[in-house]
């Protein structure tokens, strides 16, 4: 058995023995518990060394330097106070790591205009088809302005949403890069700003339609 | 060599701060964390860019007799680095108050010591 499905096998049980004992009803249960929770305390420093040394091998490519790397991060660990501490000091380079290495991939699969296409399409789709379930039944018609601006409402609100939450991944993974920060800002911005538009265009028409049905 | 770091952040400028302000223009890694209060990843990719750019070089501690901590890698600032890092602080720091760091006449900010 390798090494990585030992270690899936062991937090998949360890899982299920936590899931067990905090839902079971008998005594047992949270004796479980305060055992492993105990037993987490003194895994975790173990767990942070061997992720700060898997982050260095994912940092660079120079494997002298992840060696360098490794050795330099564990010291760190081991200067940080408490062992969830630890744990939490090596997730972050692990996290880091792991999204260095992962976002050239990334940017390469986000680059493609039919990739962007197919992903924008698809939540327009989602978003319309939202829209069209939210309206009641019976009282949807096709030439009316309301129900029409109910459904586009949705379609701008999914599409400025996702488009927020893209600015929002490009800012986090920008390492600093001031002109992906700053296109970050303008997604978020015009995401936010359309958002705004669409919600006062419908305010708007449905003023007017009150007013010409009233 | 490279001219010196291509993006300017302000993280970057941080760590340069850190490295200008010390006696010898080097320090740990954990120090560097502590003293520009910036997560790990953020602090140890600008110290790789600025080796990148043979501003900083990064060397191990030598052992101490007795020594019970693990050794430390150092990063020290290089002698085109010491003034990059001062021309730039200059130029996107102008305003704050900082310490006179040591070059002798004709560097440092606020005059001679």
């Amino acid at each position: 058995m390798s090494t990585r499905t030992r270690v899936v096998v062991t937090v998949a049980a360890l899982t299920a023995v936590t899931w067990w004992a905090v839902t079971t009803k008998n005594v047992v249960g949270p004796v479980v518990v305060g055992l492993l929770i105990n037993e987490f305390g003194e895994l975790s420093p173990w767990l942070a060394r061997h992720l700060v040394n898997w982050a260095a091998y994912r940092w660079t490519s120079d494997p002298r330097d992840a060696a360098d790397l490794s050795r330099e991060w564990q010291g760190i660990i081991d200067q940080r106070p408490g062992k969830l501490f630890k744990l939490f000091t090596a997730v972050g380079f692990a996290s880091s790591a792991g999204a260095g290495a992962a976002r050239p991939a990334l940017s390469r699969v986000w680059q493609s205009r039919t990739v962007r296409r197919v992903a924008l399409g698809l939540a327009a789709a989602g978003a319309l088809a939202y829209g069209i379930n939210r309206i009641p039944t019976g009282s949807f018609d096709p030439i009316s302005v309301a129900a029409i601006m109910n459904v586009l409402l949705f379609v701008m609100g999914g599409t400025a949403t996702l488009m927020t939450i893209i600015g929002g991944i490009r800012y986090t993974t920008s390492q600093g890069d001031q002109n992906v920060i700053t296109s970050a800002k303008n997604t978020i911005l015009y995401a936010v700003v359309g958002l705004v538009v669409s919600i006062l265009a419908y305010a708007l028409v449905n003023f007017v339609i009150a007013q010409f049905a009233s | 060599m490279a001219d010196g770091p291509v993006r300017v952040t302000q993280p970057l400028l941080d760590v340069l701060e850190v490295l200008l302000s010390t006696e010898d223009f080097r320090q740990h890694g954990w120090a560097i964390m502590k003293a520009t209060k910036r997560a790990g990843p953020t602090v140890y990719r600008i110290l790789d860019r600025l080796r990148e750019a043979g501003w900083v070089i990064a060397e191990w501690e030598a052992p101490q007799p007795g020594q019970t901590t693990p050794p430390r890698r150092f990063y020290q600032l290089t002698p085109s680095g010491r003034v990059g890092a001062l021309a730039l602080i200059e130029e996107r720091r102008p305003s704050r108050q900082r310490p006179r760091w040591g070059l002798g006449p004709g560097f440092g900010f606020g005059g001679a010591r």
